[in-house]
């Protein structure tokens, strides 16, 4: 730390002899003033909180039990809203596909991080190299790289088909204009997408094994894969379920990479939960049934994550 | 297993999504300076001349000129209220909490927690209630006040884990010159955290950005739009023109994805240190 700027500051004052005493018996930490700025600066953090994630929250939940049209004041219509959801045909289907949705691009994002993990600690040579660039997908903007690939996927003329005819599959089948079929190249782009950042994180658990842990097993006759499955797995288990559990909760609320390929369709085979709320409110004008979806939406994800973080401690112990 | 054996299929599977993560980028900019003839004709082919004016097209789209060029104005006041909110709030909170005592820290930790774990999906519909009655729509300023609130416990959250690790010494050092609280921040602290909130600062960089779930219901006009939400009315523009299409996703997909490579350092700094409780 030889490039501290007090030494050149031209404000130098001699140290107050008061200051010097105190400063050695007390802990740094326990100064007054700091305490007074600690309340201070916590002002700004939690007014901003409440009023751009409290308050809406309040308000969602307040919108579900009212019929609103976007202008005037709340009608209050009880819980007619949430009867309506639960025996629609459409939303039922939507939180199956979304369930569908989140969990096999998580679960694909984490095994694939895992895999390309274990081979870059491995010593794979160029590990910088790709640990630069498999963050590419990631910070494109979404947006950009869903048109791409859903131009990809048209009949004949796009990039993917025209590769599958090269290697000798059909190129004429419309992936996405099926509603049997469009859900899965969706799926392909949130696993193409989110596995730089997953990636990361879990090589960086592998990194945190202490280099002693991996001699002894060698010491003791343990081969690669023996290693890997005896040791490493077991060892970042907490990291990849709380991986897993973010997953899920950002693949859930992913409405960006679904409404750039498909903005939900065809006839609404891959309209998740987002959009489908999005839909009956910005397009159908009824922001009741909306929150009532976003409301269902937020209780099951706060009980994923919470399901999620204690099945990662648990496994810390 | 044999040891080379093993090399072999990690080698394999390690190149082969290298391959599947650069295709993408490689077929953009390939047929974003293609005509839009040749790609139908030789969609593969890599020798051909330029098609230069995709991109001119694909800068002025839509009714106007220079619709791409609002497009990022847009984006930039969007992510730079967002930076300047989510840090300039969030930073000195998170470094004078970390004086607290420690009770009262942990209850600061666990309210800003819960900030983090708020679905989208229950904000969107409140946010529009308000920002219409306060007639706020169609403002990509007062859009990225939204977006820095939001980027505010993440960032708080890494810059207290980072600051609990701070040299104590280097605090105690000013203290004996003689500087106030105030000034060790803002002298002191400050500079020698600059790579952390650095890459800290591309997280939320990086979401603002591409994120369209918040800007589609608050930026509806096309004047006011981020280029993550004019480019979904882009690919409908321009269906029978891919070259203009590509030369589009070129121009918007490009310029961070240089940017990334160029601090990419700092990015797998910010992501190592815990951007998992983004």
């Amino acid at each position: 730390m030889t490039n501290l700027k007090v030494e050149s500051s031209g404000e130098l004052q001699p140290p107050k002899q008061g200051r010097v005493f105190r400063s050695k018996k007390k802990k740094i930490g326990l100064d007054g003033t700091n305490i007074r700025s600690a309340k201070f600066a916590l002002i700004p953090v939690f007014l901003l909180l409440f009023i751009f994630l409290g308050l809406p929250v309040i308000n969602s939940i307040q919108l579900s039990f009212s019929r609103w049209g976007g202008l005037g004041p709340l009608e209050p219509v009880g819980t007619q809203n949430y009867k309506d959801l639960f025996s629609d045909e459409q939303m039922r289907y939507s939180a199956r596909i979304t369930i569908l949705y989140a969990f096999s691009v998580a679960i694909g994002v984490v095994a694939i991080a895992t895999v390309l993990a274990a081979a870059v600690s491995a010593g794979v040579r160029g590990h910088k190299f790709y640990k630069v660039v498999w963050f590419f997908p990631g910070i494109a903007p979404p947006t950009a790289v869903a048109i791409f690939w859903s131009s990809g996927f048209q009949p004949e003329t796009g990039i993917v088909n025209t590769i599958l005819g090269k290697i000798g599959l059909r190129d004429d089948y419309a992936w996405l204009a099926s509603s049997d079929t469009a859900l899965y190249p969706v799926i392909f782009v949130g696993i193409w997408i989110a596995v730089g950042f997953a990636f990361l994180v879990i090589l960086g658990a592998i990194e945190q094994i202490p280099i002693s842990v991996r001699e002894a097993a060698t010491v003791d006759g343990a081969n690669i894969r023996q290693q890997f499955f005896k040791i490493t797995l077991p060892l970042i288990k907490p990291v990849m379920l709380i991986m897993l559990t973010l997953q899920i909760i950002w693949t859930f609320n992913g409405f960006t990479v679904v409404w750039a390929m498909t903005t939900g369709g065809p006839a609404d085979s891959t309209s998740i939960l987002p959009i489908l709320a999005y839909k009956e409110a910005f397009r159908f004008g009824r922001f009741g049934t909306a929150a009532a979806m976003a409301v269902i939406a937020g209780i099951f994800l706060m009980i994923i994550g919470s399901l999620g973080i204690r099945l990662s401690r648990s496994e810390q112990r | 297993m044999p040891r080379v054996l093993g090399k072999f299929f990690s080698n394999l599977g390690v190149l082969g999504w290298t391959a599947l993560v650069v295709f993408p980028f490689f077929f953009i900019m390939l047929f974003g300076t293609k005509a839009t003839s040749q790609i139908y004709a030789n969609p593969l082919g890599v020798f051909y001349s330029p098609e230069w004016t995709n991109f001119t097209n694909a800068w002025n789209a839509g009714a106007g000129d220079s619709t791409m060029g609002i497009w990022f104005v847009n984006t930039f006041l969007l992510v730079g209220t967002a930076l300047a909110v989510s840090l300039g709030v969030a930073v000195p909170a998170a470094y004078f909490t970390i004086f607290l005592p420690p009770k009262a820290n942990r209850r600061v930790m666990v309210t800003v927690l819960a900030g983090t774990v708020v679905p989208a999906i229950l904000l969107v519909i409140p946010f529009f209630k308000a920002y219409n009655q306060y007639g706020m729509l169609n403002k990509p300023i007062a859009a990225g006040v939204a977006y820095g609130v939001l980027a505010i416990p993440t960032t708080f959250l890494l810059m207290n884990r980072f600051f609990v690790d701070f040299p104590r010494e280097i605090l105690e050092a000013g203290l004996l010159d003689g500087l106030s609280n105030l000034r060790i921040f803002r002298r002191l602290v400050l500079p020698l955290s600059l790579g952390q909130i650095v890459a800290v600062g591309i997280l939320t960089l990086i979401w603002a950005w591409g994120d369209s779930q918040i800007a589609i219901v608050l930026l509806q006009s096309q004047e006011s739009q981020p280029i993550s939400v004019g480019m979904l009315s882009f690919a409908g523009d321009f269906t029978t023109d891919l070259g203009t299409t590509f030369a589009g996703l070129t121009i918007a997909a490009i310029p961070p994805v240089i940017l990334y490579i160029i601090l990419s350092k700092y990015v797998t700094k910010g992501i190592a240190l815990g951007g998992i409780s983004k």
